[in-house]
């Protein structure tokens, strides 16, 4: 549900239209952590090679150019008994050469860096037709805090959820080619139901001759739940709704990151 | 009833029939309005350290040997009233006190039960009279009581905007607010920047930092028990205010001189209004406002019995150009009943409505909308007697029996939408309470009140109740209408001690154990009016709090000066908060996404107040540290609450320059509030994302602001009466933190920022008032 969105969006409307707001920047100073070992896994279900890419977090205040992790095992291995050491296309980058993903399949990960053994598995749901990707032109700005361009558009999304099962997607926007935003449903309210949903996004600054890109994905409900519990990540205050906190992992070993078997399927939209 | 009382007089007395003792009783008003006057004093001139305080209906009564006294009626701001009296058989004597003419001048007349806060033995209480508030500045002309209880010790605000208080380490949602005995689950207005409390409908205000007496139960942190204005019986009043942001007015009258009077007071912002002069289609097609109306009416049918009838409805309004809209409100209504049995029994039964419900609405299209709506809403009856036994014992004792039912969500759709419509079971608990309680005077030394709550909760059927193991259903119970699915009975002692050294200095102690039965459920510590409640279940068992206090008050130049030194501990257990990314919006298996764990709060208060004079006002220091500890959270380990400041310091002054003029001001400061800030940061899925080690392991940047305010009074005669308030909010332009967030720098995406954002810098405002 979007309502909370809305609550936060309106909350700050009031802040902002009656009460005047400004912002700053500011010096905060922040601890440094122990460096994390972060994974982030794919298997694609359409004959793409998996991916996983292997980093390292940084301190608040160095680069974002993050250290990649380069010389892991890697290996990835499925439930029919298929198995495949991935191979470093570049660095921090492991690729498999022949194991893809099929629907319904199970994959697992083991992951030897540095010492630590890290491992995940993630089931292939079965695809979900990506019916359509729609977008309409709203009248007026975005709203208060968003891109102060003339027009703005709603995208929405369509699928046909199947019923009486779980179901869990993932959409992934971009705009010329780069990832602008994340979205993660269930099916806890429209099982069974032609979706249309909304894809809220307030800061979004599409303008006329970009091409915009969204990719649904199916995936299983320990990557949903990493994705749903990003939630607020990136900073607090009275609006928010809730305290940052990690989101919830699905690597074994690691406190970072996610490995993610799912279904892909893209659609393109040019601005007119 | 006879017996009864028969049975505790022998129990609690044995020298009752030693001596021939007659008894005064009677009611104190004030003689222009005819409110009655709660906490006056009633003081026996031949007998030091004898007297009594008036209930919250006025209502006093004391008894004496044979002999004859001089009987002297005292109350804040009031003329004094000295009175000879033979007492030689029980006595009604009923007093009307005059607002004291004299407050100007230097030295005023002093009653000798000034020094009240020596010689009672209540401790962690802040009472308020909004006489004495009324000149303080505040934000945008509204006088807010809960922002005014947030510069007392103890009482703390997480900042502009995130509503309500926090009392001795204790949430938001864990204190009981009552308005004439009704509760108000929601105190805030537009996300918190204001409370539901018009001051205008206000008379009398009391906190009770969890040291509350036997008969309030059912949260764990404080109790706010909030009187509302009845109203002139005398004479016909119109009074109002015109404000930068919203407007108030207020008629009160006679229902029949002496006899009755009714009070309706209104209080509505426009905001919107400025929005509709917006030439933008999308601002001026927003909706934001929020509206009180207060009402009370009051008659006495003869000297034993008076029915008063209140009742409150505030609603706030929003929309965002015909796609969202969000209101929400509360409703209380109150019936009450005293009843003097004679000159030592006084009752009041009370028949008391209150629900609170949101509705949430979405729409797309036209065919394609949906609105999810919660309500909480309950019937409470109480009984409740107070015996004035002798002058050494009176006895407070009754029951409440409270129905709530909880109405959790339903999702209601339009026929294409893409949404299933939800509609969650109701659930019903039945909450009863039995209490008792004496104040007991044994010597002039000591004041004691002792008292004992039975707590008792029933969760009711029909529904299907849930066992859950790691968040997952492992079994279903269901149970039909009327049958009970679980019940807690929790004993609640409560003692009050008071060692009275001298007429100046006095030291007290204090133990309570509280329970609480609703809970609500948020995200974080600031509400949201979405806010969702739950009773307690198999599950969710009920929260406690057991608080030990001591405290030291002394009173400085004949009670001018009056400074008091308190510390607490308070163990709280089964406090609950959420998972991560947990699913609270209409969720059947909500306890599911629940976390359990407790809590400790411990901190030394500090408060100088001057009380009387041209010049009064207020120093208060608080040093705290609140913290919990759950299960799923920070490994475990300890951590700070949000709300957990170290340090809190408000000062307070109000000076009447002369007749005409009267200035003000206040300045607070508090440390930052416990944030979880990263300690680093790393790179998924394209985006930079931030790595969080502890649970509000960092602070919020330290809070200060100084306000200053003047009244002028234009125009003071019997007919009318007008006045303009300025007030300066935030004189020094402090840019206080609203929120802090992480960004990636414009200039060097390579690097990340911390981005500020701040409210107010100097808020003037004036506000036009008048009565006639």
């Amino acid at each position: 549900m979007d309502q909370i969105s809305y609550i936060r969006f309106l909350s700050s409307l009031f802040v902002i239209i009656i009460m005047a707001s400004c912002t700053e920047i500011i010096d905060i100073d922040l601890n440094s952590s122990e460096t994390q070992i972060v994974v982030e896994g794919n298997v694609f279900s359409n004959s793409e090679p998996s991916v996983i890419r292997i980093s390292k977090s940084a301190n608040f205040d160095e680069s974002n150019n993050f250290p990649k992790v380069q010389d892991a095992i890697v290996e990835l291995s499925d439930n029919l008994g298929n198995s495949e050491i991935l191979v470093e296309t570049s660095p921090g980058v492991y690729s498999t050469n022949t194991l893809t993903g099929i629907q319904g399949g199970d994959y697992y990960l083991m992951v030897q860096v540095e010492g630590q053994a890290l491992s995940s598995s993630s089931q292939l749901p079965f695809q979900v037709a990506f019916d359509s990707l729609i977008v309409t032109e709203t009248s007026g700005s975005g709203g208060p805090g968003g891109p102060d361009n003339s027009s703005n558009y709603e995208i929405r999304v369509e699928y046909t959820d199947p019923a009486d099962e779980k179901n869990y997607y993932r959409f992934v926007e971009f705009i010329n080619g780069e990832n602008k935003s994340k979205y993660a449903f269930d099916d806890r309210l429209n099982d069974g139901l032609e979706v249309n949903r909304t894809l809220l996004y307030f800061d979004r600054n599409l303008e006329i001759g970009d091409t915009l890109q969204v990719e649904m994905q199916c995936i299983d409900k320990a990557v949903y739940e990493y994705f749903n519990s990003f939630g607020n990540s990136h900073g607090v205050g009275p609006s928010d709704s809730a305290t940052p906190a990690n989101p919830i992992t699905n690597i074994e070993g690691a406190e970072l990151g996610y490995f993610s078997a799912h279904t892909s399927e893209i659609k393109q939209v040019i601005i007119r | 009833m006879n017996r009864i009382s028969f049975f505790i007089m022998l129990l609690f007395s044995s020298t009752v029939f030693a001596q021939e003792k007659y008894t005064i009783s009677g009611t104190i008003s004030d003689a222009e309005t005819g409110e009655t006057m709660i906490g006056a004093t009633v003081i026996i001139k031949e007998l030091p350290g004898t007297g009594t305080v008036c209930n919250a209906y006025g209502y006093y009564s004391i008894t004496l040997p044979r002999d004859q006294y001089t009987v002297v009626i005292g109350y804040i701001g009031y003329e004094q009233i000295s009175k000879k009296v033979e007492l030689y058989e029980n006595k009604m004597l009923d007093f009307k006190l005059k607002t004291d003419s004299k407050t100007l001048e230097e030295i005023i007349i002093r009653t000798e039960m000034k020094n009240e806060n020596i010689v009672s033995e209540e401790i962690g209480v802040e009472k308020i009279n909004l006489k004495e508030i009324e000149k303080i500045p505040v934000l945008f002309g509204e006088r807010d009581v809960i922002k005014i209880l947030t510069l007392t010790p103890g009482v703390k605000t997480t900042g502009e905007g995130s509503g309500g208080m926090f009392v001795r380490g204790g949430n938001n949602s864990q204190n009981l607010v009552l308005l004439d005995e009704a509760i108000v689950y929601n105190t805030s207005h537009l996300f918190g920047f204001f409370s539901t409390f018009n001051s205008d409908a206000i008379k009398d205000l009391k906190l009770y930092k969890g040291t509350a007496p036997a008969e309030y139960g059912g949260r764990i942190s404080s109790v706010l028990d909030i009187k509302m204005n009845e109203g002139n019986n005398q004479k016909y009043h119109v009074g109002g205010s015109i404000g930068l942001i919203s407007s108030k007015l207020n008629v009160e009258g006679p229902i029949v001189k002496d006899k009755g009077s009714f009070l309706i007071t209104g209080r509505r912002t426009y905001a919107d209004l400025f929005l509709k002069l917006s030439p933008d289609e999308n601002i001026n097609k927003n909706q934001l406002y929020f509206y009180d109306l207060n009402a009370k009416a009051n008659y006495k049918i003869n000297d034993k019995n008076r029915v008063f009838l209140s009742g409150y409805s505030g609603r706030d309004v929003m929309s965002f150009q015909d796609r969202f809209s969000l209101d929400w409100g509360n409703v209380t209504g109150t019936i009450r009943w005293n009843h003097i049995w004679n000159s030592k029994l006084f009752s009041n039964t009370s028949l008391i409505y209150s629900d609170y419900d949101y509705t949430v609405a979405i729409t797309r299209d036209d065919d394609d909308s949906f609105s999810l709506n919660s309500i909480i809403k309950n019937w409470n009856l109480k009984h409740e007697f107070q015996y004035f036994l002798n002058n050494k014992n009176t006895l407070t004792f009754g029951f409440n029996s409270q129905f709530n039912t909880i109405t959790p969500g339903q999702l209601k759709v339009s026929e294409n939408s893409d949404i299933n419509p939800i509609e969650l079971q109701d659930n019903f608990a039945l909450e009863n309470g039995l209490y008792f309680s004496n104040n007991w005077k044994p010597n002039k030394h000591w004041k004691i009140n002792y008292g004992v709550r039975l707590s008792s909760f029933n969760l009711l059927g029909p529904g299907d109740f849930y066992s859950y193991s790691n968040g997952e259903v492992t079994d279903t119970t269901s149970y039909n209408k009327g049958e009970i699915g679980q019940t807690y009975v929790i004993l609640e002692p409560r003692l009050n001690v008071a060692y009275i050294l001298n007429e100046s200095t006095s030291f007290k102690v204090s133990y309570t154990r509280n329970t609480q039965n609703l809970h609500l459920i948020q995200n974080s510590n600031s509400s949201t009016p979405t806010d969702i409640w739950i009773a307690s279940s198999k599950n969710v068992k009920p929260e406690i709090s057991d608080q030990i206090s001591f405290g030291y008050f002394k009173n400085f130049k004949n009670d001018e000066y009056q400074f008091s030194g308190e510390i607490y501990y308070r163990w709280m257990q089964n406090q609950l908060d959420l998972k991560n990314g947990a699913e609270i919006r209409a969720n059947e298996q909500i306890e599911g996404e629940l976390l359990f764990g407790s809590g400790r709060a411990y901190g030394l208060e500090f408060m100088l107040k001057k009380k009387y004079g041209r010049f009064n006002g207020w120093a208060s220091y608080t040093l705290s540290r609140t913290e919990r500890q759950i299960e799923g959270i920070n490994e475990g380990n300890w951590y700070p609450a949000r709300q957990d400041a170290t340090h809190d310091i408000s000062l307070v002054g109000i000076y009447d320059l002369n007749k005409k003029w009267s200035i003000s001001a206040t300045w607070v400061y508090n440390t930052g509030n416990a944030v979880t800030f990263p300690s680093g940061k790393y790179e998924i899925a394209n985006n930079v994302e931030f790595y969080y080690t502890e649970r509000n392991g960092y602070r919020m940047p330290a809070y200060h602001r100084l306000d200053l305010g003047a009244t002028k009074y234009l125009k003071k005669t019997d007919k009318f009466e007008s006045s303009l308030t300025f007030s300066l909010y935030n004189t020094y332009g402090r840019k206080n933190a609203y929120t802090i967030d992480f960004e990636e720098d414009q200039n060097d995406p390579t690097r990340t920022v911390a981005v500020k954002t701040y409210l107010f810098t100097y808020i003037p405002s004036i506000t036009y008032s008048f009565k006639f």
